[in-house]
């Protein structure tokens, strides 16, 4: 038994039954892990960032300022289907991380909070960069290939409870929003608004719609940055005015 | 043959690596002896031995250009003995899937993981408890106290074999020959005697 395994194999090997796997193998092997999980980590920052990007844009960032009904709407309205893809990337990113000696020598959980610390403050940043919505510009101008469907879909999605835009004009009995797809309705509010409001401040409607009307039973004026709404009013500004 | 005898594993790794194929040999005859024990106490089985053994060997010479000779060969095979015997209980669906939600490879673990337990004056009551009551340890411990108490490797070595956290490798060989030695008393066995 002592020498049987050792001369077996030298037998194979010499026979040329098994083949030793070249440098060259490795290191593309090596480099292909890197590049996964490089184009993972760079997908799942920009899943996030749009993640982020239709929480604001929709205005259900800010429901939870509106209470217990506010928290329901919230829930019952995330894209549940996007977060639960951003969070299959991540276990599969942590699963790559595992087989570089600097992350398993770790506690899983220290490399599992890395990951998500990273990603989300990366997709903070491009979330509340204009890419997402010059995306979803030229998406709705038809002209995005390939993700084009997806910013249809999924960007600037419209809720028939809540509607997030920018006051554009103050009226007697109320006042005009644009929303995120650069539509034009009237709010009426029963409550005083003017002293409150004033054109370009983004705001928050509790309320159902009906054409190119909501009454509103609550208001927020959310804290949502300008900028952000700025180039709505840019795209307003330089593209006709949608009436549905 | 007789200089490269004296050779360093890692000497003969780089030579193999070179051309010289024929060298492997010797490197099969450091570890046949190694590599079998620690199949057979990890399995807790003779079946088969001599086929995963093989294996891992052959698995060693087609990788063999994967190893960093600046590194130390002994982990590294032991790596490859580790996944074959991993591979065979997931083929018998003998083990967890997911290690990754093993709480000690998840969290963090007292600071005493990273003290190795001083072996010498209970090194050879350890065998005798090991070769006792090993088969009714669970796998994810049975490792660990092969590796140090068995192959004698370091808790850094262990660590790189079974791609866990140093203090997670101490964590698992306190608690396994806490076990062990449980496992002996009720056996009606006296430990230290």
């Amino acid at each position: 038994m002592e020498n049987n395994i050792g001369e077996t194999i030298t037998e194979k090997i010499r026979e040329g039954k098994i083949k030793m796997k070249s440098k060259a193998y490795f290191i593309l092997r090596t480099l292909l892990l890197s590049a996964s999980i490089i184009i993972l980590l760079l997908f799942l920052v920009y899943l996030l960032s749009f993640i982020i990007f239709e929480l604001r844009i929709s205005g259900i960032w800010f429901l939870s300022q509106f209470g217990l009904s506010g928290i329901r709407m919230l829930l019952s309205s995330l894209p549940w289907l996007l977060i639960i893809i951003s969070i299959t990337m991540i276990v599969l990113l942590e699963f790559f991380a595992e087989k570089v000696e600097f992350v398993y020598k770790q506690p899983a959980l220290y490399s599992l909070l890395g990951i998500i610390a990273v990603t989300i403050t990366a997709s903070f940043f491009i979330g509340t960069s204009p890419l997402h919505q010059t995306l979803l510009q030229a998406a709705e101008e038809g002209r995005l290939p390939l993700v084009g469907a997806f910013y249809q879909k999924y960007g600037a999605l419209e809720f028939e409870d809540f509607h997030h835009g920018m006051v554009s004009e103050i009226q007697e009995d109320g006042f005009n929003m644009v929303t995120p797809r650069g539509e034009r309705v009237f709010i009426s509010v029963d409550q005083k608004f003017k002293d409150t409001l004033k054109a370009g401040n983004p705001i928050l409607i509790i309320g159902k719609k009906q054409g190119h009307r909501i009454k509103a039973s609550q208001f927020l004026k959310t804290n949502e940055d300008n900028r952000f709404f700025r180039n709505i009013d840019k795209r307003m500004k330089n593209s006709p005015m949608k009436e549905k | 043959m007789g200089y490269d005898n004296e050779k360093t594993d890692e000497e003969i790794a780089l030579s193999v690596q070179s051309g010289k194929v024929e060298l492997f040999s010797i490197l099969v005859k450091r570890y046949e002896e190694k590599i079998q024990r620690y199949a057979r106490k990890v399995l807790a089985s003779n079946d088969d031995i001599q086929d995963v053994v093989q294996d891992i060997f052959i698995k060693t010479y087609v990788n063999i250009q994967s190893f960093d000779v600046k590194r130390r060969f002994s982990p590294w095979i032991y790596r490859i003995a580790h996944n074959e015997i991993v591979n065979l209980f997931k083929r018998n669906k003998l083990r967890n899937f997911l290690p990754l939600l093993e709480p000690d490879v998840l969290f963090p673990n007292s600071p005493k993981g990273f003290d190795e337990i001083n072996k010498g004056a209970e090194s050879q009551e350890m065998k005798r408890i090991i070769d006792v009551g090993l088969q009714d340890l669970e796998n994810k411990y049975r490792e660990p106290i092969v590796l140090y108490y068995i192959e004698e490797l370091s808790y850094q070595e262990i660590s790189e074999i079974l791609h866990l956290p140093v203090a997670t490798v101490g964590t698992r060989i306190r608690r396994g020959r806490e076990m062990l030695k449980n496992i002996f008393k009720k056996e009606g066995y006296q430990y230290g005697k």
